[in-house]
Formats: C-alpha cells, sequence, structure tokens
C-alpha cells in the first residue's frame, strides 16, 4: 500500500503541507509552506490510490513533467507558465515543488462558476498570453500537446498559466524522431487529429498542434463546450463574438495542419492586429537541394531525424549532426524580417559583400567552455540575430557547410 | 473500409464427448474514408416535467447540434408531451439558415404528459423516407425523463425493431429518476444504438453532440454477423461487450443466427461473446462449429470457429482464460446495467470460483458491482461500459 500524504505532513523536512489542491488521472496536489523561506508553494505528487491508469503509466507521465519543468527552468521560465522549484522524495514518493497560482482557477471551473466570457476582448487577450507561453516553449523545443482548459489556470486578473506538462514533449530518445510522435493515445476535442490519432498517423505532431488547441481552447471560453469537429466557427454554435475572433478561431482549428496557423507566434500576431489574415511570407531556397520552402514568423529550420519535437522545415544534415534541430526561427517585426540563431554551432548570413555569423547565447556558452573564443577577427561578438532582406544569403554552420538558403520576402 | 473478423474459443481442444464452449469474435472495422451522411431526428421530451432547466438545456442542446452540421446532413426535431409537435420537419441543413432553425426550437415549450411512443413514431416517419445510399447514417435522439403510461417497455421493444428495419439507430437517453429504464434500454439495445443515463440537464448538450459526432464516423451503417453452425452445434448467451455490453436474441433461419450489429464506427472495435455446445465427435483436427460472415457496407468477411477433437489430455488443459473472462465480465456488466445486482453477484462468484479472486478482472468485476449497489442509475449505466486499453484516464 502506498504511503498517502496528509494535510499537516511535512515533506523532506522542509514544506508543510496544507489543503488540498486537487486530483487529475496523473497526479495530487496540496498547498504548502516552504519552512525555510515561509513562501508558500504546490506539491505535487503521483496519483497512484486514485487514478484508474496503471502505475507504471503514473510514473512516466509524473516523470515526463518533471523533464519539461527542467527544461524549462533552464531556459528561465515564463510568465504565463507555472515555475518549478524543487523535486524531493519522502517516504519513496517523489514530490514535485513548483508554484502556486494564488486564487487562481482552472479554465474549466470558471466557466463552470461564470459561464462562456461574452467579451470578445477578455477571449483574445488570453489567447495573446496563451501564444505568448506555447511561443516560449517552442522556442525551447518543448510541444505541450495537451492544452486543454483543465491544464489552464486564470488569477482574478485574467492571466492564465499553463501547470500540467505531464504529456509535453521534448528531447526524448525513445521516441520515433522521424514522426515525433509518442505511441500513446489520448483523446479529447482539445487535440489536433495529428495528436489524437498520433499512433496511427504520419502527420507530424508540431507547433500548429498546439495552435489548434488554443483555437479550441477559444472556443470553449466562448461557448463552453467544445466538439470534437475540426474548423469550427464560433458563430456557428451561436456564439456572440467579433467576427475577426470566428473567423481566426475556424482557422486556428483545421484539420490539415497546413490549413492552420503555421505557429503559436503568427496566431498571437493575427489576434494582436485583430485580423485573421495571416502575416506575410517569405521563400527560402535550399540552394544546394533546390528545394523552395515557404517560411511565415516564428517558423524555424532544423536538422530532419533529430529527436525532439521538429522545427518547421527539417533538412537532412549533409554531414552528420552539426545542425540542431532547431537551428534558425525567423520573425517579422515591424515589416522587416529577421533570422535568429538558435543552434549551438551557428549560422552564417552573407549581407552584400560579407559573411556575418550569427550565434546564439547557448552557443557562445558552449564555445567558451571549450575553451574557444566566439569573437570574429574584428574582436566583435556575434549577435543572436540579424535582420533579412531581400537576396540574403544563410548557410547553416559554416558557408562551406552545403546547407545554404537563399531568402526573399513575398510581395503581400 | 476493409472490416476484419477475428474468432477466439476458450477451449481449443475439445473432447470426443463433445463441450460447452465461450467463443468471442472482435470486428475491427476499417478507416473511415467518406464521411457519410447524416440524418438526424431529436425526439423530445416536452411534457411538464421537463420544464426549466431541462428543456432550456434541450433547447441550447438542438441548437449545439445545428453548429455540428455539414449541408449534405438532414435534421427533425420533434417534441412531444400528449401530442406531438413537429419543431423542425427533415430538412437538409444547406437548404436553412441557422436562424431559422434555432427561431424553431426556441417554440419548444414544456407542459402536459409522455407520449413517447408517439413522438419515437413521428421521428421515425420523418428519417424513413429521405434518400439514403450505403454512406448515410441515421439516428434518433431521444430525450425523455419520464414513463409513457401507455405502453410498456415490450411495445417500444416492437417499435424499436420497426425503426431499426429502416436503418435507424435509436440513441435513448433518460435524464432524472422518473423515467423507465427498461423502456430506455430496449429502445437503445434493440434499434442497435445505446442507451444512456443523463444526471443533470448539463449533460444534454453532449448527450446529443456526442450523438451527432460519431454519427459522422460511421463506416459501416448497416452490419450483422451471421453464424452458420454446424448440425448439431448450438448457440446460446449471447451479448454484445463493445461498444456496449448488451444481451441479444439472434435470429434464426435453419441453421444460421444473425446477430445484428451496431453501426461500425471508425476504427472502433465491436466484440461479440456467446456459448458454444460442441457435439460429439471423432478425433479430429479443424473441425468448423461455426463459419461466421460479417455483412458490413456491401462487404462480407469470413471467419470460421474451429476446434480440434481429442483425448489427448494435455492438449484438452489447454485454456484461453481471457474468453472466458471477457464473456462473464460481459454478463455481469449487462446485468449491472439492469440493476440486477443479485444476479450480478451470482455470476460474480461462480467467476471468482473459476478464476480465482486475485484476477484483476474478478476484482474490477467486484468493483463494479459494489459501485452499483451503493451507486443509482448513473452507476448502473456506466457498469455497461469496458475500458479499453486505449482509454487513459486524464
Amino acid at each position: 500500500m502506498t504511503w498517502e500524504p496528509e494535510s499537516g505532513d511535512v515533506i523532506a523536512g522542509q514544506y508543510k503541507l496544507e489543503e488540498f489542491l486537487g486530483k487529475g488521472g496523473f497526479a495530487k496536489a496540496f498547498r504548502a509552506t516552504d519552512i525555510d523561506s515561509g513562501e508558500s508553494v504546490a506539491v505535487k505528487y503521483p496519483n497512484y490510490t486514485e487514478s484508474q491508469n496503471d502505475p507504471d503509466i503514473i510514473e512516466e507521465y509524473f516523470k515526463k513533467e518533471v523533464g519539461s519543468l527542467e527544461r524549462i527552468r533552464r531556459a528561465g521560465g515564463h510568465e504565463n507558465v507555472m515555475d518549478y522549484y524543487d523535486q524531493v522524495t519522502e517516504r519513496d514518493v517523489p514530490f514535485l515543488v513548483v508554484q502556486l497560482i494564488v486564487d487562481g482557477i482552472e479554465l474549466d471551473e470558471v466557466i463552470d462558476q461564470h459561464g462562456p466570457i461574452d467579451d470578445s476582448e477578455q477571449v483574445r487577450q488570453i489567447g495573446i498570453d496563451l501564444c505568448d507561453a506555447m511561443g516560449f516553449l517552442h522556442e525551447n523545443e518543448i510541444v505541450y500537446r495537451d492544452l486543454k482548459p483543465e491544464n489552464v489556470m486564470l488569477t482574478p486578473d485574467i492571466t492564465p498559466t499553463l501547470i500540467d506538462f505531464n504529456t509535453a514533449t521534448g528531447f526524448d530518445a525513445t521516441e520515433d524522431p522521424s514522426s515525433g510522435n509518442t505511441g500513446t493515445t489520448i483523446l479529447g476535442p482539445f487535440k489536433p487529429r495529428e495528436v489524437a490519432e498520433a499512433s496511427r498517423t504520419d502527420v507530424r505532431q508540431g507547433p500548429w498542434s498546439d495552435v489548434y488547441s488554443i483555437g479550441k481552447i477559444l472556443l470553449f471560453l466562448l461557448k463552453g463546450s467544445v466538439p470534437k469537429k475540426d474548423g469550427v466557427n464560433p458563430q456557428a454554435f451561436g456564439a456572440d463574438c467579433d467576427d475577426y475572433l470566428a473567423e481566426i478561431v475556424e482557422r486556428a482549428t483545421q484539420s490539415h495542419y497546413r490549413d492552420r496557423y503555421r505557429n503559436a507566434t503568427v496566431l498571437k500576431e493575427v489576434l494582436e492586429r485583430r485580423d485573421p489574415t495571416p502575416p506575410a511570407t517569405a521563400s527560402v531556397t535550399y540552394i544546394q537541394a533546390n528545394r523552395q520552402f515557404t517560411v511565415e514568423p516564428g517558423d524555424t529550420i532544423g536538422r530532419q531525424g533529430a529527436s525532439g519535437p521538429p522545427a518547421s522545415i527539417t533538412i537532412e544534415d549533409p554531414q552528420g549532426e552539426y545542425i540542431s534541430s532547431v537551428q534558425v526561427q525567423f520573425d517579422i517585426e515591424d515589416g522587416e524580417w529577421s533570422l535568429h540563431d538558435r543552434s549551438l554551432n551557428g549560422t552564417f548570413v552573407q549581407k552584400g559583400a560579407g559573411w556575418q555569423r550569427v550565434l546564439s547565447e547557448p552557443g557562445r556558452n558552449r564555445l567558451r567552455s571549450e575553451g574557444e573564443d566566439p569573437t570574429d577577427r574584428h574582436g566583435d561578438v556575434p549577435p543572436e540575430s540579424v535582420t533579412l532582406t531581400d537576396g540574403d544569403l544563410v548557410s547553416l554552420v559554416h558557408p562551406t557547410y552545403g546547407v545554404t538558403f537563399e531568402f526573399h520576402p513575398e510581395e503581400s | 473500409m476493409t472490416a476484419t473478423v477475428v474468432s477466439e474459443v476458450n477451449r481449443p481442444y475439445v473432447p470426443t464427448g463433445g463441450a460447452k464452449l465461450t467463443a468471442e469474435i472482435e470486428v475491427e472495422p476499417g478507416r473511415l474514408e467518406e464521411p457519410p451522411t447524416r440524418q438526424i431526428a431529436l425526439c423530445i421530451d416536452a411534457s411538464g416535467s421537463m420544464a426549466g432547466n431541462d428543456i432550456e438545456q434541450a433547447r441550447a442542446g438542438a441548437e449545439w447540434v445545428f453548429g455540428l452540421l455539414d449541408e449534405d446532413d438532414y435534421v427533425s426535431i420533434i417534441a412531444f408531451d400528449n401530442e406531438v409537435t413537429t419543431v423542425l420537419a427533415p430538412t437538409r441543413w444547406g437548404t436553412i439558415s441557422r436562424e431559422t432553425a434555432v427561431d424553431a426550437v426556441a417554440d419548444i415549450s414544456a407542459g402536459g404528459g409522455t407520449d413517447m411512443y408517439s413522438g419515437l413514431l413521428e421521428a421515425k416517419a420523418s428519417l424513413q423516407d429521405l434518400p439514403t445510399d450505403d454512406n448515410t447514417a441515421r439516428r434518433v435522439l431521444l430525450l425523455s425523463d419520464g414513463k409513457d403510461n401507455s405502453h410498456d417497455p415490450e411495445a417500444f421493444g416492437t417499435l424499436a425493431r420497426e425503426t431499426d428495419t429502416e436503418g435507424i439507430r435509436i440513441k435513448a437517453a433518460g435524464i432524472g429518476s422518473d423515467y423507465r429504464e427498461e423502456t430506455i434500454r430496449t429502445l437503445g439495445t434493440v434499434a442497435r444504438g445505446e442507451w444512456t443515463h443523463l444526471d443533470a440537464a448539463g449533460d444534454i448538450e453532449s448527450f446529443f453532440g456526442d450523438a451527432v459526432e460519431e454519427a459522422g464516423t460511421v463506416v459501416a451503417p448497416d452490419a450483422r454477423l451471421e453464424l452458420d453452425v454446424a448440425d448439431g452445434v448450438e448457440v446460446s448467451e449471447v451479448y454484445r461487450s463493445l461498444p456496449q455490453t448488451q444481451s441479444v436474441n439472434p435470429d434464426w433461419e435453419d441453421n444460421t443466427a444473425v446477430v445484428p450489429l451496431p453501426d461500425l464506427l471508425d476504427r472502433e472495435t465491436q466484440r461479440v461473446v456467446l456459448k458454444i455446445h460442441a457435439p460429439a465427435n471423432d478425433p479430429q483436427d479443424a473441425v468448423s462449429l461455426a463459419d461466421v460472415t460479417l455483412h458490413a457496407g456491401g462487404e462480407t468477411t469470413r471467419e470460421s470457429i474451429t476446434v480440434d477433437y481429442t483425448d489427448d489430455e494435455s492438449k484438452l488443459a489447454e485454456h484461453n482464460e481471457q474468453v472466458d473472462v471477457d464473456h462473464r465480465q460481459t454478463v455481469i456488466k449487462t446485468e449491472l446495467g439492469k440493476g440486477n445486482v443479485a444476479e450480478a453477484q451470482t455470476q460474480l462468484e461462480r467467476m471468482t470460483r473459476i478464476h480465482g479472486e486475485d484476477t484483476e478482472a474478478v476484482q474490477t468485476a467486484e468493483r463494479e458491482t459494489r459501485i452499483v449497489m451503493e451507486g443509482g442509475r448513473k452507476e448502473q449505466n456506466r457498469a455497461t461500459k469496458i475500458v479499453t486499453d486505449e482509454g487513459i484516464q486524464k
């Protein structure tokens, strides 16, 4: 019989359990006080006793959550993502110590208690915050996969916070790298086809999968229910919302991922603009392979077959594994395109005559840790991002590496 | 769609004197290629007891359905109290505006008695003359909170059979604690749909919504298993196990039993369990006790329930326990669905004797029996669902 913690118990000599907060299929949670600091925290542990799930599955998902939270912490955390403090063990039961969302209520309860939200502005703002959180996760190569109302806490000032990470995937060598999918089937109306049918589809999961879920969440906020159906227009279900928002939800929830917004950055932008039209696109031509791709803001290029969530565009690495799983990301600000390096080995951009190295902070740190100097011959530290203009060349790793793209913004 | 049929028996070797075996037949429907056209009749109890939240939610549920329909789908709405009102005559969704449909639904108000029989008759009539092809999914979605005092469950059984013959499946939901369970159960079982208990008005929307979405995943709207049994072979205790545990009375014609199946849904496994009596025979291999043919979506798929006759004691000891467990579990769950706790307990004792109290299935059955004993209609209804490996609880 597994030991069952109770209010009043002290975990690892440091966290005093107070009120029971709730339980799900994988975990239970208490409010607790950190005796050292006096701070209030939340303490989560596996729900072995009151779940119908197999203990092995519970354990697996619990571990997944720890992994994702650790990675989020390394990336510096995010305002709309639950903070992770500590992992401790008490009487063989593992505990996660995380941020307590003060006065937070899960989105499904919010709607239960107050009914659907008629104010398009409020729904839009929650959507923007969720996109922001998702964009942050995607940048850190985490696909959340399980966005649903129960996993989002709303505070009284209408700020959403993501709280559950047990199905989020990061780097995981046991997964099939070609699809980025795991074999687990988890059903529900907030999941796009490629996630719900992960074990039987070839469609890749990616940033577009979370876009779908955000779309369904917005419908849920507007209507209080969500069908499994794809391509849902809230107005067709009787929701009284602004036309632009209805169109954005319809587009975000399309069956085929190519018909959705490409990633959370794009979804955020259309919500901010109150205009469902997708933003400007650009084309990049992979010169050596003579292949052309369309990119939208937020899209990424990375190595094919890398473990972990895939980039928007994946290419074969001609020389092994020098290209990162997410190497570069495109963005647009005030109509100007930019390229952000997210790799360890760096990227070169040719603007006119010379090549400019672009290198992420982790990439620079790696060089320094290996005793190398990241600065160029002029003693300048390479920037993390550069602006892109028509005709610029982008070489992954090095100009002679053999993977060079030519960039062209498309006329809008 | 390409469905497959697989059968298994609990004892692959049979003594020459004959034996009573347990068999199970699993049907794996193929993938959905072209979503079916749906023809949906909402049949809504508008008697006095539905007044307030229930009728309000029934209206909201109908409006929810409108959001789910595609242009080529048909919808009709029938409301009944002492009288039957056609709220919305069968209409192709592409020819009506949402506004018009919502206005029609707004006219449903509660008052009077419960002539459910006439309501169902009208709902059936509203669908039966619509144009169909072999890719049409027809449903009557019945919602009622009361008893029809002028018709007994048997009369409803006859009506359900007639409805089923028109290719129309009934999804029957009782709400609250005053409806006649047997009637709701009979309708759902006989017309190859399901029966459901709804606890509260808030469940109505998802009852309608889920049923309409599910109808959109039908890959074969009229499916049946034919069991052509060999001379001397007897078949008994036939149950559907998945999608819902229900007892079945096969139609017999000469040596052929027909087990009607619910519409096959996109990759949703169906399972039928039964007892089969193998007569005495000489020692020989691969004797067919029954040829099984699945007729679905214009295709036929064949399988055979075969055994080896032998006197070899070691072979005779071979036992596929899971088949037995599945059958017992189905019987127990079906009885629990009817609220027959005593009968379920008798079956449970038998199951415990054979399989031992440490068997997971026995423990699950025990737990479920206790839950139903302490619970109500919701727990009864829930007991009729078998949790498969696919379901991970969140």
